[in-house]
């Protein structure tokens, strides 16, 4: 069977009946290109794919039209589908749910949004839940090939640069599983979209990587270096002042660092710790530009 | 003669047995109540100090207790929960009110935080008390009534017999 449609019955086992069936009778429509499920309270369930969204009829066909007479997903519904994807242990997400999103098995990740519980000025839960939106993982094996053929040596450390939905993330999980056999990697996973373990195992394949799941990134990166002894410290989206503080620390170490950073990454302060030789910009998942630092720094 | 006076012992006996058994079925239902009380405090523990997920946690509790319930990790906890509920054999002669509390422990687990998880544990083990006291006092009062009836009915027929 193929990848794409093992990957999408997986996704959507998480669903309940009657979606779940519809879904699967629509199987060879969506299971290649599907990206997103969205379910809203009392709205219309929709299916995002690379290029367009569709809406189910309910007589169970999708079509590109939104109308009243759609399949939707009631208030029971987002209950049981959270509490499925949670493995009817909502408690043991906790600390998942309060940061909005859960990653499930096979690395997908149910993101979620409701009405916040705050507590000492933190979202410490959320109640009320109105819409969950159910992202189908898709790793994208070889998608760094020809970056590496080009960089085969990146311990001067790469920052990739991108917009959002830009493949920064598909990217650099690609990066960790090839260069893991190669040298010794701490991947930083904090938000479980990198490696997405569950139970403590990667959903992705991300190679011989350590992975740091959960981590506050700073923090991980300091017991990464001080207990791994890596030679890259791979990591998604670092921007914060405790990460650049933390990322000083690894140059100082020694350690290179690969990250992904939004937007142009040229703002100046992820650079100056100068724990980044190069630049990678993505544009619509694919390279548009490598740069050196210094050719950065010039223009 | 002998055989009448033997035949009125069986009958003594026999009753005697009645009653003791009926009897016992008042035990078993307080013992069944006891081991739901210490299944609902090892859980208690599990979720504040342990966090797995809600089927393995009922398991190694049921395990670690003696408690005769086996979830199946397979359907929704719920449907699963009283499933398992449901085919608790009627050797412990559990009561309606017993019952519906087992179900309504089971509706709840897994769907709320921790605090909500501990609060919803909480207050089924002050019901299950009260259930526990009244097994207590059904005890006091009908067990030795049970034992007694059995040898004095035993007793009148087997007069009646001679």
């Amino acid at each position: 069977m193929k990848e794409d449609v093992i990957r999408y019955r997986q996704a959507i086992s998480c669903l309940t009946e009657p979606l779940k069936s519809v879904l699967l009778q629509n199987e060879a429509v969506f299971a290649q290109k599907i990206t997103e499920i969205r379910l809203r309270v009392n709205r219309p369930v929709s299916v995002q794919c690379t290029a367009e969204r569709y809406f189910i009829s309910n007589t169970g066909s999708p079509t590109a039209f939104c109308s009243d007479s759609m399949l939707k997903a009631d208030r029971q519904t987002i209950e049981n589908v959270v509490h499925t994807i949670c493995d009817y242990s909502v408690y043991s997400r906790q600390n998942e749910i309060s940061e909005g999103f859960v990653t499930l098995r096979g690395g997908h990740r149910a993101g979620i949004c409701g009405t916040a519980v705050l507590s000492s000025g933190t979202v410490s839960n959320i109640r009320d839940i109105s819409s969950v939106n159910l992202r189908i993982a898709r790793e994208v094996r070889g998608c760094a090939d020809g970056f590496l053929l080009r960089n085969p040596d990146l311990r001067g450390g790469v920052l990739i640069c991108g917009a959002p939905n830009s493949g920064k993330t598909t990217f650099i999980r690609d990066l960790a599983r090839q260069l893991s056999y190669s040298y010794k990697i701490s991947l930083l996973d904090e938000r479980g979209e990198l490696a997405a373990c569950v139970g403590g195992e990667p959903q992705n394949d991300v190679g011989l990587c350590d992975v740091y799941c959960g981590y506050p990134k700073s923090v991980a990166m300091l017991q990464a270096v001080r207990s791994m002894s890596p030679d890259i410290i791979i990591c998604d989206e670092i921007g914060s002042a405790k990460e650049l503080e933390a990322l000083e620390e690894c140059r100082r170490c020694g350690v290179s660092v690969v990250a992904t950073a939004h937007a142009d990454g040229n703002s100046g302060q992820i650079l100056r710790t100068n724990a980044f030789s190069t630049l990678v910009y993505l544009d619509e998942r694919r390279i548009s530009a490598i740069k050196t630092v210094g050719d950065s720094r010039a223009a | 003669m002998p055989l009448k006076i033997i035949g009125c012992l069986l009958i003594v006996s026999a009753a005697f047995s009645a009653g003791t058994l009926l009897s016992k079925r008042l035990y078993r239902r307080r013992d069944f109540l006891s081991s739901f009380k210490t299944f609902l405090q090892a859980l208690k523990t599990e979720l504040r100090y342990n966090g797995g997920d809600i089927f393995s946690l009922v398991g190694a509790c049921a395990r670690q207790t003696g408690f005769p319930i086996d979830v199946d990790g397979d359907k929704p906890f719920e449907v699963s929960w009283q499933e398992a509920v449901g085919g608790i054999p009627r050797y412990y002669s559990l009561c309606a009110k017993d019952l519906e509390l087992l179900t309504e422990c089971g509706s709840q687990l897994g769907k709320t935080d921790l605090e909500g998880q501990l609060s919803h544990l909480s207050l089924i083990e002050a019901r299950l008390d009260s259930l526990i006291a009244e097994a207590g006092e059904s005890i006091a009062k009908k067990s030795r009534l049970y034992k007694t009836m059995g040898f004095f009915v035993g007793a009148s027929a087997a007069i009646l017999l001679l």
